[in-house]
């Protein structure tokens, strides 16, 4: 079939759809691009069998068909092209495309061999807000593990229970927790565990605040269907491992800190802490916690006092600097809140201001301190 | 249909049908049995009838699921070889197309290297990741590692980590043409299923059905591959003429020249020829002997029939039959050493010559 379109309307679809050509591969077809007309629209896809990225075009009437194409070759092209209309002509094992003075023609491989792509189905969708969704994955995915023996770690697990959705990530050491309300959910329950690069891209491509992403949980993927553009993943298999035990309930000293402070201390700190542990240790007396690092190499030593609302005994933890600041990035508001056991037990860490349906919160693991 | 393009392999196929009928697949099977008996074709029927979309027990042939398999492009059927040990993952994807183009030519084709070939441990790695997420398209994902004695302790390893605990929904097929090669802990994972020498009479048919030639070829190849249809099909293209004219050749030394040109002989092979020509070379010094004792019987059902009049001659050579009795036990035996036991091929080779000469002699007295 033969279509003509815009060049900068093709290329910025195009663009979307590199993101899911992998750099390597044991299918040479996935190096391909998909392009398929059916109902007056231009279909895009690809995929490197965990993402796939589908976009559309509107076309005038034209017949049906499908083809892959050399991916890079077909952006490269496009890419160099001035603006211009350009004409592409499908046959049944070649492209072909004409700009202005020139003519371009690729060989690709039958559609048929090129993997099934995920079947949107609008019936089941379900409208979330972009920035909310934005907002839940950033607040969590920090903490997503990237020890590939414990899978079920390696992505965001996903709950919806009726009118509350729950993302959670952990790797061990710590754990990222948060929930909102939602009504839109139409008592959809279910764990699911998403792999982090979709989540990545989508962030990327969920631009407007205000823009909802239609969301479809499937058996095996999940698709975010943001208009023009559909974005579908790979779940992992679960089961998630039970977090819910590890987060203290019995944590006795709280401890507020201005959020800024503490973050430009942790900075400090860690520029002399220990390059391998990044340890920094609190040290909690009554209003007042110290912070403390060492680097023996170096020979350098840091210490820094802060002014905070602290009533107990005094305690000393130690904590890895990166996984604090980690943490302090994603928090809200002015004062932080820490609850703290011992100096063994996990860490709570949450903001002072709570928002309403909201409920953030972090878990850090201390570090042993050397006597 | 599916099943039945596989040759004979009753009983593997009755386990497998019956596993099918019951949905009681075992997570991880190893296929195992010499070379060219179906292990591949067999594994690529288990992965259709297990993603076939008419979700019947055998796959259908006909739906997109099944010619993807077939192939082998299915996104959730991973295919791992062997690769040469080069350092490039430009040649490995290369020797990998190779080795699936040839696969798909001919599912029974025997896979020759020039270099010694492993499945690198990263291989096992991505597989790690991969098993953990759900399927792309298909139902269940297979895995199918072929010659899976060719992996080096560390792949091995790795794999028992999935071995250990697969997901519900993998099913991983080993093949193997030597079991013994395989780590225990990986063999003692897995369901195992023999594969046995194919009846001559089937090779036979399929040869002439497939290739066209006459019953007398036909017959010639099907006894002389020992089995294994894809032996079979390495001698139809031509390419164990030179093994087995040197191997009449080094008997024909053995027998009637001295000690010296013997080793001189000997260590012209083992220059000219592979490891695992070797050790076809002790299978046809086997076949051999065997045709000797035939004529000796009185009998021409010879497997080499080709050679009969070399046969003949040499069997002039070994007057008594029990001499020639312990050729062929010698020679078995010495096969099995250097395959499974590691002795030197050279020492194998040489020692078995040596012995022929000391027979062959008219006085020799048999211990």
């Amino acid at each position: 079939m033969k279509f003509s379109l815009p060049k900068s309307k093709i290329l910025s679809c195009v663009q979307d759809v590199m993101n899911a050509i992998p750099t390597r591969t044991t299918l040479p077809v996935l190096s391909n691009m998909l392009l398929e007309t059916s109902n007056s629209k231009l279909k895009l896809a690809a995929t490197d069998l965990d993402v796939s990225v589908m976009a559309t075009i509107p076309l005038g009437s034209t017949k049906k068909g499908a083809l892959t194409i050399p991916a890079r070759a077909f952006y490269d092209i496009l890419r160099e092209l001035p603006e211009c209309d350009v004409e592409i002509h499908l046959t049944e094992n070649r492209i072909e495309l004409k700009a202005e003075r020139g003519t371009y023609k690729l060989s690709g491989i039958p559609a048929e061999e090129y993997p099934k792509l995920p079947i949107v189905n609008l019936a089941k969708e379900i409208k979330i807000s972009g920035s909310d969704l934005g907002k839940m994955i950033k607040k969590t995915i920090f903490a997503v593990s990237a020890d590939e023996t414990r899978p079920a770690l390696n992505g965001v697990l996903w709950q919806t229970s009726g009118k509350d959705m729950q993302m959670v990530a952990t790797d061990g050491h710590r754990l990222a927790r948060i929930s909102l309300k939602n009504t839109k959910l139409k008592g959809l329950h279910g764990d699911i565990i998403v792999p982090p690069k979709v989540l990545n891209l989508l962030i990327k491509m969920v631009e407007q605040e205000d823009e909802e992403v239609g969301v479809i949980f499937g058996e095996n993927n999940i698709i975010f269907n943001l208009g023009d553009t559909v974005l579908a993943s790979r779940l992992i298999e679960g089961p998630y491992p039970n977090f819910e035990q590890v987060i203290p309930k019995d944590s006795d000293k709280k401890m507020v800190v201005n959020k800024e402070f503490l973050t430009g201390a942790v900075r400090r700190m860690s520029i002399l802490a220990n390059t391998l542990t990044h340890q920094v240790k609190f040290s909690l007396k009554k209003d007042n916690l110290e912070l403390s690092s060492a680097n023996f190499d170096l020979g350098g030593e840091a210490k820094e006092s802060l002014p905070c609302d602290y009533v107990g005994e005094h305690l000393d933890v130690g904590y890895n600097a990166s996984y604090v600041l980690d943490v302090l990035k994603q928090l809200e508001g002015d004062d932080v809140v820490f609850e703290l056991g011992t100096e063994v037990s996990a860490g709570k860490i949450y903001s002072m201001e709570k928002k309403e349906g909201e409920d953030y919160l972090c878990l850090l693991m201390p570090l042993r301190l050397a006597e | 249909m599916a099943f039945a393009e596989v040759l004979d392999q009753k009983v593997p196929k009755k386990i497998l049908c019956g596993a099918l009928r019951k949905n009681f697949l075992a997570s991880t099977y190893l296929f195992y049995g010499d070379q060219g008996t179906g292990k591949w074709a067999m594994a690529l029927e288990l992965a259709k009838a297990i993603n076939c979309e008419k979700g019947q027990r055998e796959a259908c042939d006909a739906c997109s699921s099944c010619l993807k398999i077939d192939k082998m492009i299915h996104p959730d059927v991973k295919m791992i070889f062997p690769v040469p040990s080069v350092k490039s993952k430009e040649k490995d994807s290369k020797e990998i197309e190779r080795y699936k183009k040839l696969k798909q030519e001919e599912p029974y084709t025997i896979v020759r290297f020039d270099r010694k070939v492993n499945i690198p441990v990263e291989y096992i790695r991505t597989l790690q990741r991969e098993i953990h997420l759900k399927p792309f398209e298909g139902k269940r994902k297979v895995i199918i590692i072929a010659e899976a004695e060719k992996m080096h302790n560390s792949s091995a390893n790795s794999l028992l980590k999935i071995l250990e605990e697969p997901p519900l929904d993998v099913n991983v097929i080993l093949t193997s043409n030597d079991v013994n090669k395989l780590l225990p802990t990986v063999v003692s994972r897995c369901q195992q299923i023999r594969f046995g020498k194919i009846p001559t009479s089937i090779i036979e048919e399929k040869l002439m059905e497939a290739y066209h030639i006459d019953k007398e070829k036909a017959s010639y190849y099907a006894n002389i591959c020992n089995g294994s249809y894809g032996k079979a099909l390495d001698f139809l293209r031509g390419e164990k003429e030179n093994l087995r004219r040197d191997t009449v050749d080094l008997l024909g030394v053995a027998t009637h020249g001295k000690t010296s040109q013997i080793i001189q002989m000997v260590n012209q092979m083992l220059n000219r020829w592979d490891r695992n020509s070797i050790l076809e070379m002790f299978e046809f010094l086997v076949s051999i002997s065997r045709d000797i004792y035939m004529v000796q019987e009185g009998s021409y059902r010879l497997i080499n029939s080709d050679m009969a009049s070399d046969v003949v001659k040499l069997s002039e050579k070994f007057e008594r039959q029990n001499k020639v009795e312990h050729v062929f036990r010698m020679a078995d035996q010495i096969r099995f050493d250097c395959q499974i036991r590691n002795a030197s091929q050279k020492l194998g080779l040489l020692s078995l010559c040596l012995k022929i000469k000391e027979l062959s002699n008219r006085e020799a007295i048999i211990p």
